[in-house]
């Protein structure tokens, strides 16, 4: 699903030539960070995020208003119509297009994507942008969790065999006790805990700390980490650990933890697409923190052809639930 | 990779074949009476062993099962108990996802529904399981034995198919079994489609008419089965595992079964403390004790009553690791084996002037003011608390023990002058965790008898011994050692209390983590005041005047071992009704002793909503209060 990835640096950007760049408009310093160096013709999408004006929201705002970003409100309208249409009135030939998810949240992530797979071209680029924040202190309460359950119809599992024994494969955060919580709620057979590293040293400490030193007694866990600065390599070591598992369990990726492990479970849930199921932990936060942008962002180009074939697979299980069900034409995914 | 993970490396029976726990079940107390010709209701938290026990009533875990009173047992068993495990995908909430959402109504039937397909396969199961030949070669398994003989099996599984009203691309059971795991693919499938594209109950029902079918048709054409194929006359014990995880739809058609299945049926349901649908039964219809369920709570208000179950799952564990030694030589002495041997083999010597609570007790006496004048006018004699009659000890001394020690433990600085101490009162910089709550008797009482505690906290710890013993370093395991495995044990518990959801706004309360450490403080005053207290307040009622909301999430509370309820199943003079918690008594979790630094005995009672009353201090969540920088 990825065709290259690493650290680039933001002088980088400013060189890349998008026709399409969505990125999430938020209270996050670092939501406008790649945003502000990209080039004066560039269709932006800013996808505005709940309003939460703390930190730097209204800066955003003013900065997205300013520019003569689109800024989307409705995101569903976006979804179903504002982002389609552009692709219906693009020009010919490929387009370039460009995705921040670092302040965008976990559902709005996952649908952009399956919806670029929908309505790119054979030939498109699309690259996908994550900068990690700058180093802050976690507070280290233990978030309430609100919610669990699947990001998305297409990442449900649907297909999965009912019989097999549950696999946990989540990332680690820094929200203290959150994966030692969920695997006691879920209680798994297996559970891989996903530790993103080398950012900063600091961060993985938190991530140690806020996990307990990865001691999750009584559950049969393994923990592996990857390096948040190699999309590429951690996509490949994910996705062979899902391979493994796939024929004895039934896999619930839960992506906590960076962005970029969201970004990296819904490239799995695509490529595992009815047998593996990608969820969401909706939490509590009282005081959420802000995000500085820190000294260079990753990137990362998606494999369109790939995106193409989950895009068709989505196509027809959409065909058969509404031959199922005797249906019109709505989608699944 | 696929294979179970060994015996004791999984705390959770649900993650064991029903061989496995029969291989390794411990004789639990509660065995006979789960195993009684009754209607059954299973009650207890987490990890309190409701699945194993469930589990021990089938035959595979019975067959495997080395114990000498397992024949008795059978012989009085006169039903073939049918295990019906758990499945996260019953949970609507685990099903749904952000944005559409199913009809209520299209969402009950697709979790009946795929209920029903996991009641096919146990059923099936069960089948299977009673075919081993294995069976026929005992006499106490004999009357069990339901042969599938290579000639008949196409002919039975037809039959089967057609009660469920089943296609099967073979005639086998492995192919009745893949049209069973076929429909619950389809039914995962119908979920997110139907919830996706806003499809009605009307329309799910027309195109899919299997729907419609009730699990309580299953069982009735599956006993008809039975009678028919082998002329069997024993009565099916249904045994539902985990009734607090399923939809409100399933567990009112559970908690109701007594009422409307037939003679030939015993249910038998394991779940949390607090059902909470049973209190949105009709009034008629909330299951009560005796009348509809025999009640079995297998949780204990008093550590002692759970020692001697304690001590034998410490047995088995050990002789894992091919240690034979006691508890108390492996762990070490802890103050409650002080106590409790005061009653039995040295009366005299904890009290006597070198005791263990001899010492405390001065050292009590020396720094604290207000123990001191507590003790003088009852004329007990700090110098000699040996003295007097046993009955004499256990109404002044006994009864004092915990707080004094507690105190003792706590209060006072020790460094610097006596002078300096008597005017500094303030807590003590010891350990997070103290050692009043390591050695056998306060790490059992720590763990309540459960076993999932058990198994977590001190297998390491017999290792440990056992690891040292290999390195010729004897002695009993490090106290560092085990305030180490404490303070995990209780982070991740505290962890796991934080995923309890909380139901909408109740006033002033964030989260259940909020509530324990209300009542965790509350208690804690009451013990570490100004004042020695003799009987400080250490145990609740869910009083009438908590909202319901709040009721709510102190039921939650109790499911997941958080707190503890006194044993509803011997309320005499009103019976028990399912999910009523209001006026029960409890108390917190032994879990939490260490971090609030409580005693590990009972103590008085108030309103819980009289603690919560009280305004909550500052900052009382962070994880760095609870355990510094250790995590």
């Amino acid at each position: 699903m990825i065709i290259n990835g690493g650290t680039r640096s933001y002088s980088t950007i400013q060189k890349r030539a998008f026709q399409l760049f969505i990125y999430g408009l938020g209270f996050e310093s670092r939501s406008t960070k790649i945003a502000s160096l990209l080039q004066p013709d560039t269709k932006i999408f800013a996808l505005k995020m709940p309003e939460i004006r703390i930190h730097a929201y209204d800066r955003n705002v003013r900065f997205a208003n300013t520019r003569g970003h689109a800024v989307i409100s409705d995101f569903k309208d976006f979804i179903d119509s504002v982002l389609p249409t552009w692709f219906e009135r693009r020009r010919s030939g490929h387009v370039k297009i460009g995705f921040d998810i670092s302040s965008l949240n976990r559902l709005m992530l996952v649908e952009i994507l399956i919806q670029l797979a929908r309505l790119c071209r054979e030939g498109d680029e699309i690259e996908v942008y994550y900068c990690p924040a700058a180093y802050e202190e976690p507070n280290w309460q233990f978030p309430q969790i609100e919610k669990l359950g699947p990001i998305n119809p297409a990442f449900s599992c649907f297909n999965s065999d009912p019989t097999r024994p549950l696999c946990l494969v989540f990332g680690a955060g820094f929200e203290a006790g959150f994966s030692v919580g969920i695997i006691s709620q879920l209680e798994p057979m297996l559970s891989y805990c996903l530790w993103g590293t080398g950012v900063d040293r600091r961060y993985d400490r938190a991530v140690r700390r806020a996990n307990f030193d990865f001691q999750f007694t009584g559950f049969n866990t393994k923990t592996i980490s990857y390096d948040i600065k190699d999309p590429k390599g951690a996509f490949s070591q994910i996705e062979s650990i899902v391979y493994g598992l796939t024929r004895d369990y039934r896999i619930i990726i839960i992506p906590m933890g960076p962005k970029l492990f969201t970004f990296l479970a819904a490239l799995i849930g695509m490529t595992y697409f009815g047998d593996v199921a990608v969820w969401r932990v909706q939490h509590s936060r009282i005081s959420p923190p802000d995000s500085i942008p820190g000294t260079f962002c990753i990137g990362t180009a998606l494999d369109i052809s790939l995106m193409k074939e989950f895009s068709a697979l989505a196509e027809s299980a959409n065909t058969e639930a509404r031959t199922t069900l005797a249906l019109g034409t709505s989608d699944l995914a | 990779m696929s294979s179970a993970p060994a015996v004791f490396e999984s705390f959770n029976a649900r993650l064991l074949s029903l061989e496995e726990v029969g291989q390794t079940f411990v004789s639990s107390p509660f065995l006979p009476a789960i195993a009684s010709p009754n209607h059954t209701a299973v009650l207890g938290p987490r990890g309190s062993g409701k699945t194993t026990l469930l589990k021990m009533l089938t035959l595979p875990a019975l067959l495997r099962w080395p114990d000498p009173s397992r024949d008795e047992l059978l012989e009085k068993m006169n039903f073939l108990a049918v295990y019906v495990p758990s499945s996260l995908t019953w949970n609507a909430d685990y099903r749904g996802f952000s944005g559409k959402q199913m009809s209520a109504e299209a969402s009950d039937l697709i979790s009946v529904s795929l209920f029903r397909h996991n009641v096919l396969f146990a059923l099936l199961d069960t089948w299977r399981e009673a075919a081993r030949p294995t069976l026929n070669h005992n006499k106490a398994f004999a009357p069990f034995f339901l042969p599938i003989e290579a000639t008949a099996e196409a002919d039975l599984v037809r039959k089967l198919a057609l009660h469920w009203e089943l296609e099967v691309e073979i005639s086998t059971v492995g192919g009745l079994k893949a049209a069973i795991s076929g429909r619950i693919r389809l039914l995962q499938r119908l979920s997110v489609t139907a919830a996706h594209l806003g499809i009605g109950l009307d329309q799910l029902l027309a195109e899919h008419k299997f729907l419609s079918a009730h699990f309580l048709d299953d069982f009735s054409s599956f006993a008809d089965f039975l009678q028919d194929a082998y002329e069997f006359r024993l009565k099916l014990a249904l045994c539902f595992d985990e009734v607090e995880i399923a939809p409100d739809a399933i567990a009112n058609s559970i908690l109701k079964m007594p009422r409307s299945i037939d003679q030939r049926f015993f249910v038998k349901f394991s779940a949390a403390p607090y059902v909470g649908v049973a209190a949105t039964l009709k009034e008629a219809s909330i299951p009560t004790q005796r009348q509809d369920y025999d009640f079995v709570l297998l949780s204990s208000f008093s550590p002692k009553e759970t020692r001697g179950f304690s001590e034998a799952l410490f047995g088995a564990i050990s002789e894992k690791y091919k240690v034979y030694q006691p508890s108390e030589r492996i762990l070490g002495a802890s103050l409650i084996d002080d106590a409790s041997k005061e009653v039995t083999t040295f009366p005299v010597d904890r009290y006597g002037a070198k005791g263990a609570h001899q010492k405390r007790f001065n050292s009590l006496f020396e720094h604290d003011p207000t123990f001191r004048a507590y003790v003088t006018p009852r004329n007990i004699n700090i110098d000699d608390l040996s003295e007097g009659s046993e009955n004499q000890r256990a109404a002044l001394i006994r009864k004092i023990i915990w707080p004094v020690l507690i105190r003792e433990e706590f209060l006072f600085r020790q460094e610097g002058t006596k002078e300096q101490a008597r005017q500094k009162r303030r807590f003590r910089s010891t350990d997070r965790v103290a050692d009043i709550y390591t050695g056998a008797g306060s790490l059992f009482a720590i763990c309540e008898g459960n076993p999932r505690r058990i198994i977590g906290l001190i297998e390491p710890m017999i290792k440990s011994y056992h690891d040292r013993s290999l390195a010729q370093k004897p002695g009993a395991v490090q106290r560092s050692l085990q305030k180490e495995l404490i303070e995990e044990m209780i982070a991740a518990y505290f962890a796991l209390v934080s995923t309890v959801p909380i139901s909408g706004d109740i006033a002033g309360i964030n989260s259940l983590v909020d509530v324990i450490s209300r009542v965790g403080n509350y208690f804690k005053d009451s013990v570490l005041g100004v004042e020695f207290n003799p009987d400080p307040v250490l145990s609740f009622i869910i009083d009438e005047k908590l909202p319901p909301l709040l009721r709510e999430l102190i039921g939650r509370g109790i499911n997941i071992g958080a707190f503890v309820i006194a044993d509803v199943s011997k309320a005499v003079n009103v019976p028990y009704r399912l999910g009523e918690i209001v006026g029960l008594k409890a108390r917190l979790s032994n879990i939490f002793a260490p971090h609030f630094k409580l005693p590990l005995a009972g103590g008085r009672t108030v309103n819980l909503s009289t603690i919560l009353e009280r305004r909550p201090r500052a900052g009382l969540q962070p994880l760095l209060q609870l355990f510094g920088e250790k995590i």
